[in-house]
C-alpha cells in the first residue's frame, strides 16, 4: 500500500505532513515520558523488525502467499504511540533508501500504515481482548480482526487521498493532473482489495503471531507504553478525525455549488441579505440593517474571508476548493499547537501537585 | 580508597530465579582479578551490578566512595565521571557498537562529556592508531570481523581514558591472532597505567593473562572462593565442584581411568599407568 | 552409551515411517525461497548504493545536506508543475546528473519498469474514454448495446488524447521523481543521509532512530535468513496452511524476542557509556563552493520549471 510519487498533488501531500508532524511530535513526547531511554534503542530495532516482517512470506487460503504490514502486531507488542513511530521510521526508510513509496507521498503513507492501521487494529483488538486471561482465544482473535480492520480501514484512508485529487487538482481543460481516478473508483477498488485479500493476510499473521506469544511468553502481550492518561487518549482520534475531514473539505463547496444553493441560513454576507430580505418583504426592497453595515465596516478583517485568499472570494470552484483545504490544514495545525501546548500546561501543573506530596507514589510514573 | 566494595549482594532478574545470593568483596587500584564460574553462575551479572546497570535487592555496591545507586547516577558530577572511569566491554559486539561509523563510536562517549571537538578529533586520531584501527574509520561497524569489531569496542571505551575496564568474556568467539592481540594490548594497559582490570569468564587459559586475583561462584550463585589466581588455579577439587573443569574418562586396554582433567598451557603429557 | 536399536541399523535409514513421502510441493518450498529472495535483494540494494555512493563523481561531491535540500526540492516542484515538456526537461537534467556521478546507465533504466506494478493495471483503464473524456484517438471496441448491465455505456471503448495525455503525464512525473530520489540515495553514504535530513529540520532524536534502524537492518535481515534457512533445509514433506501460518508466525515471534533483547544490550550499552537522553552529533564540515554551485543549479532551474510549466 505504498503510494509512490506523483500520485497525491500538494493539496493532500502537505497537509498529511503537517498532521504527521504533529501526531511524531505528540508521540515522542509521549514515549519519552512514560518509558525513559530504555526504549529508545528498541524503537530504531523495533523498525527493524517491522521493516523485516513486511518480507516475510504468510500462505494464504487458495495456495498463495502474501506480505503483511504488521502494524497491527507492533502496535499490540509496543502499544499504539510506539507503534506509530516504529511503523513511521520502517516506512521513510523504505521510501528513502530502497525507493518503495514516494519521498512526498511519506507523510500520506504514515498517516495510513502507521497511525490508521496500527490504532484502528489496536482498539479493536483491546475491544475484543479486553481484560482477558492471556489464554483466552479473544487474543488471538481480538489480533486477527484488528489486523483485518486495521488494514482495511488504512486502505479506505488511502482510497480517500487518490480519490478527492481529480476533484481538487485539475488543469484548465478539466483533467486530472495526479490520480485521475475519482472516489466512485479510487475507494472500492481499494476497499475491495484489502477488504477480501490483503487484510485477510494482515488477520492471519497477527492472530498467529499473537497466539505464539500466548503459548511462549504471555507477558509480552502486555501493553507496554502506560495509556492510562485520559484526555491525551483523544488525541489521536481527533487528530485522525480532523485530517480526514480537512481532506474531505472542499465537498462543502462542491455539493451546495452542484444543488445551486447559497450560503447557509443566517450566514449571510451584506449583500446576499440585501436579496434575502428582498424576497420577503412585500415591497420587494432589500436593505441591510445598520448594526450589520457598521461592523462589516468597521469589524475585524479576517485574514482567510470566505476560507479563501484574499482577493479570491469570488474565484471558481476548483481554486476555491484548493483554498478550502488549505484553509482546513492552517486550522488543524493552529489547533493541534494551541492543543499540545495546553496539554503541556496541563502536564506540568499534574507533575507539580504530584512531587508536593512527598508519600505519594504514582503507579503510573 | 577502594575502587569497589561489594556487601552481602542479592539480585535476581525481574521476573526470574536469583542470580547473586549474599556476595562481599573489596576490590583495589590497580588489581588485575576474575570472576570464575560455570555458565549462568552470575558472573556476567556481577559485573552489570559493578557497571550500575542493574541495582541489588539486597545488600550495596560502593565505587569510589559512593553508593551505586539509579539516583546517584542520574546525577552530575558523579554520574557522568563514573561513567568515564568505568569501561564496560560487553560480551557482544553487535549490542555495543551502534553507531553509524567507527569514527562515530568513538565520538559517543566524549560527546557525551561535552569535550571540545578538537579534543575529541585528537583522541580519535590517537585512539585508532593505538589498536591499528585507523583504516576502518568511516566503515560500518557491522560488516567487521569479529576481532575488528573487539578492538572498535575497546577503542570506544579508550578513548575517555578510563581508570578500571569490566571484560565480559572478552576473548568469546575470536580467532587465536585477535585473542593474544587483545590480551596483550590489556596487560600493556596494565602495565603502563595501572588500569583496574576486572574480568569474567570461564575459560580457565586466560586466567594467567588477565587475573592476579580470582573470585570463584558456584553453579548455585554464591562466592564460594577469593585467592590468588595461582591458588585457585591448583585447587582441583574446588574447580571441579564449581564445573570449572571436567572429571576425564578414557580406556587403556581393559583399564579404564579416571582424572581431573585440564590444561593451562600447551604442554606434552603423558599418563604414567601400567 | 546405550543408542537406540533404530541408530544401531543402518538399514533404516533409507527406510520411511508412515506414509511415502511425496516431493516438496512446489509452492510451498517457493514460500521460504522467496522470502530469502526478498532478503538478498534488500541486502544487495544496500550494498549496491554503497558503491556507487564510494565513487569520485559530482553528486558525491555535494554536502548531503545541500543534496537534501536541493533534490527533496525539486521533487516537490515536480508535483507542481504539469506541462509533459517541463518533465522532460528536469528528466533531461537528472540524466546529466546520473551520468557526471558515475551512476549506471542500468540503475537508471530501471527505473521506468520498476515503476510498480499497480501503476499499470490503474493507468490502463485511464486511457479510456469512460474515464477521461476528450477527443478520440483509437477505437478498440464497439459496444452493440447502450447499456452493459447496470452501466450506460458510450457506443465504442476508445483512447482518448486526454487520457494519452494524463497518463503520459503521470509516468513522466512518478518516473522523474523516482529518479531524482535514486539521484539522492545513490550518491550519499546513508548515515550520511540521514545526517543531512537535518537540513530539512528533521529533530536529532529521528535522526539517530533512522541511523541506529539502518545500522541493525543487516543484522535483522541475517537473522530472518538464518531462520528461512532452517526451515528450508528441515522441509521434507507438503504440511498443511495452517502449519505452515505457525511456522511464519514463530519466525516472526522468535525475531521479535531477538529485537527485544538485543534492544535492552543496545540499552545498557548506551547507558554504560555516558547517555542520558541527549544526542550529540559531530559536526558536518562547513558547506563548500561546490554545494552553494549546486544549489544555485537546482533552484535556477527550479524556478524555470515553475515559470515554464
Amino acid at each position: 500500500m505504498h503510494i509512490p510519487d506523483g500520485y497525491l498533488g500538494p493539496q493532500t501531500y502537505l497537509p498529511a505532513f503537517a498532521v504527521m508532524t504533529a501526531l511524531w511530535s505528540a508521540g515522542i513526547a509521549r514515549v519519552k515520558k512514560t518509558l525513559r531511554l530504555k526504549q529508545v534503542p528498541l524503537l530504531a530495532l523495533g523498525a527493524a523488525f517491522s521493516f523485516v516482517i513486511m518480507l516475510f512470506n504468510v500462505p494464504i487460503p487458495g495456495g498463495t502467499t502474501g506480505h503483511a504490514v504488521g502494524a497491527v502486531l507492533v502496535a499490540i507488542l509496543f502499544g499504539p504511540w510506539a507503534a506509530m513511530l516504529v511503523v513511521s521510521i520502517a516506512l521513510i526508510v523504505q521510501a528513502l533508501i530502497f525507493g518503495d513509496g514516494g519521498i512526498t507521498a511519506i507523510g500520506a503513507n504514515c498517516l495510513n500504515m502507521a497511525v490508521v492501521c496500527p490504532f484502528i487494529g489496536w482498539w479493536t483488538y483491546r475491544i475484543i481482548a479486553g481484560s482477558s486471561p492471556a489464554q483466552s482465544a479473544r487474543h488471538w482473535l481480538g489480533g486477527a480482526i484488528g489486523g483485518w480492520l486495521g488494514l482495511t480501514a488504512a486502505a479506505l484512508v488511502a482510497g480517500l487521498e487518490f480519490g478527492i485529487q481529480p476533484l481538487i487538482a485539475h488543469d484548465a481543460a478539466g483533467r486530472a493532473l495526479y490520480c485521475p481516478f475519482g472516489m466512485s473508483i479510487a475507494v472500492p477498488a481499494m476497499l475491495i482489495g484489502h477488504f477480501l485479500v490483503f487484510g485477510i493476510v494482515e488477520g492471519i499473521a497477527t492472530a498467529f503471531v499473537v497466539a505464539y506469544f500466548q503459548r511462549t511468553a504471555p507477558d509480552m502481550l502486555a501493553v507496554t507504553i502506560n495509556t492510562a492518561r485520559a484526555p491525551l487518549a483523544l488525541v489521536p482520534k481527533l487528530a485522525l478525525g480532523l485530517g480526514i475531514l480537512v481532506l474531505l473539505a472542499p465537498l462543502g463547496l462542491i455539493i451546495p455549488a452542484h444543488f445551486h444553493s447559497g450560503s447557509a441560513w443566517g450566514e449571510w454576507s451584506s449583500q446576499e441579505i440585501k436579496s434575502e430580505v428582498a424576497k420577503i418583504t412585500t415591497s420587494h426592497q432589500g436593505y441591510v440593517p445598520q448594526g450589520l453595515q457598521q461592523a462589516e465596516a468597521h469589524g475585524w478583517k479576517a485574514p482567510m474571508p470566505d476560507y479563501a485568499l484574499p482577493g479570491q472570494e469570488d474565484a471558481k470552484l476548483p481554486v476555491l476548493s484548493r483554498s478550502y483545504v488549505l484553509a482546513g490544514a492552517i486550522g488543524m495545525v493552529v489547533m493541534g499547537f494551541l492543543i499540545l501546548l495546553i496539554m503541556k500546561l496541563l502536564a506540568r501543573k499534574e507533575d507539580e501537585g504530584a512531587t508536593s506530596s512527598v508519600d505519594a507514589r504514582s503507579p503510573l510514573v | 580508597m577502594s575502587v569497589f566494595n561489594i556487601d552481602q549482594v542479592h539480585f535476581a532478574y525481574p521476573g526470574h530465579d536469583p542470580s547473586l545470593c549474599g556476595v562481599s568483596f573489596t576490590v583495589e587500584p590497580g588489581e588485575r582479578l576474575a570472576f570464575l564460574g560455570a555458565n549462568g553462575s552470575g558472573k556476567s551479572t556481577l559485573l552489570h551490578l559493578l557497571d550500575g546497570l542493574y541495582f541489588p535487592q539486597q545488600g550495596s555496591v560502593t565505587a569510589f566512595g559512593h553508593c551505586l545507586t539509579e539516583e546517584a547516577l542520574e546525577r552530575p558530577p558523579f554520574g557522568p565521571q563514573f561513567r568515564k572511569d568505568v569501561g564496560f566491554l560487553f560480551q557482544h559486539s553487535d549490542a555495543q557498537l551502534f553507531c553509524a561509523t567507527v569514527e562515530e563510536e568513538l565520538a559517543f562517549a566524549p560527546l557525551q562529556l561535552h569535550w571540545p571537538k578538537a579534543e575529541i578529533y585528537q583522541r580519535i586520531d590517537d585512539t585508532l592508531r593505538l589498536l591499528e584501527i585507523a583504516h576502518l574509520r568511516d566503515r560500518t561497524p557491522q560488516n567487521l570481523s569479529g576481532g575488528e569489531k573487539k578492538r572498535v569496542a575497546l577503542a570506544s571505551l579508550l578513548i575517555v581514558n578510563p581508570s578500571v575496564l569490566l571484560l565480559d568474556e572478552p576473548t568469546a568467539g575470536l580467532d587465536p591472532r585477535s585473542q593474544s592481540m587483545l590480551l596483550e594490548i590489556l596487560e600493556q594497559l596494565h602495565e603502563q597505567t595501572g588500569m583496574t582490570l576486572i574480568t569474567a569468564t570461564h575459560d580457565l587459559t586466560l586466567l594467567p593473562h588477565l587475573a592476579d586475583r580470582a573470585l570463584v561462584l558456584s553453579e548455585d550463585h554464591r562466592l564460594v572462593a577469593d585467592d590468588s589466581a595461582h591458588a585457585i588455579l591448583h585447587n582441583t577439587d574446588l574447580l571441579l565442584s564449581v564445573n570449572l573443569i571436567h572429571a576425564h574418562t578414557h580406556r587403556h586396554g581393559d583399564v579404564v581411568h579416571r582424572h581431573p582433567h585440564h590444561h593451562i598451557t600447551e604442554h606434552e603429557h603423558t599418563h604414567p599407568h601400567e | 552409551m546405550q543408542l537406540p536399536p533404530w541408530m544401531l541399523d543402518r538399514r533404516s535409514c533409507n527406510a520411511t515411517v508412515g506414509a511415502p513421502v511425496s516431493p516438496p510441493a512446489h509452492r510451498q518450498h517457493n514460500l521460504a525461497r522467496n522470502a530469502m529472495g526478498s532478503f538478498a535483494r534488500l541486502l544487495e540494494e544496500l550494498l549496491a548504493n554503497e558503491t556507487i555512493a564510494a565513487r569520485s563523481g559530482l553528486l558525491q561531491l555535494v554536502d548531503p545536506r545541500a543534496k537534501v535540500i536541493g533534490l527533496i526540492g525539486l521533487i516537490v516542484v515536480a508535483t507542481l508543475v504539469h506541462q509533459l515538456t517541463t518533465l522532460a526537461l528536469c528528466y533531461g537534467l537528472c540524466v546529466l546528473f546520473a551520468v557526471c556521478s558515475a551512476i549506471p546507465a542500468r540503475r537508471l533504466l530501471r527505473v521506468w519498469p520498476a515503476i510498480p506494478l499497480f501503476s499499470a493495471a490503474i493507468m490502463l483503464p485511464a486511457l479510456l474514454n469512460v474515464v477521461t473524456p476528450g477527443h478520440s484517438l483509437l477505437t478498440l471496441w464497439q459496444f452493440s448495446a447502450p447499456h452493459f448491465g447496470p452501466w450506460q455505456v458510450p457506443p465504442a471503448l476508445t483512447i482518448t488524447d486526454s487520457g494519452l495525455l494524463v497518463v503520459m503525464r503521470f509516468i513522466l512525473r512518478t518516473a522523474v521523481c523516482v529518479t531524482l530520489a535514486l539521484l539522492l540515495t545513490a550518491t550519499t553514504p546513508t548515515h550520511r543521509l540521514f545526517r543531512g535530513l537535518r537540513a530539512l529540520g528533521v529533530p536529532k532524536l529521528f535522526v539517530m532512530l533512522l541511523s541506529m534502524m539502518e545500522r541493525y537492518l543487516t543484522v535483522f535481515v541475517q537473522a530472518a535468513e538464518e531462520i528461512h534457512l532452517a526451515k528450508i533445509s528441515r522441509a521434507i514433506a507438503v504440511t498443511d496452511m495452517r502449519r505452515e501460518q505457525a511456522w511464519v508466525a514463530a519466525g516472526m515471534g522468535a525475531l521479535f524476542r531477538r529485537t527485544q533483547a538485543l534492544g535492552d544490550a543496545v540499552y545498557l550499552a548506551m547507558i554504560s557509556r555516558g547517555y542520558t537522553g541527549d544526542i550529540y552529533l559531530l559536526e558536518e564540515p562547513r558547506w563548500q563552493v561546490t554545494d552553494w554551485a549546486f544549489l544555485m543549479i537546482v533552484v535556477g532551474f527550479a524556478t524555470v520549471m515553475l515559470m515554464v510549466g
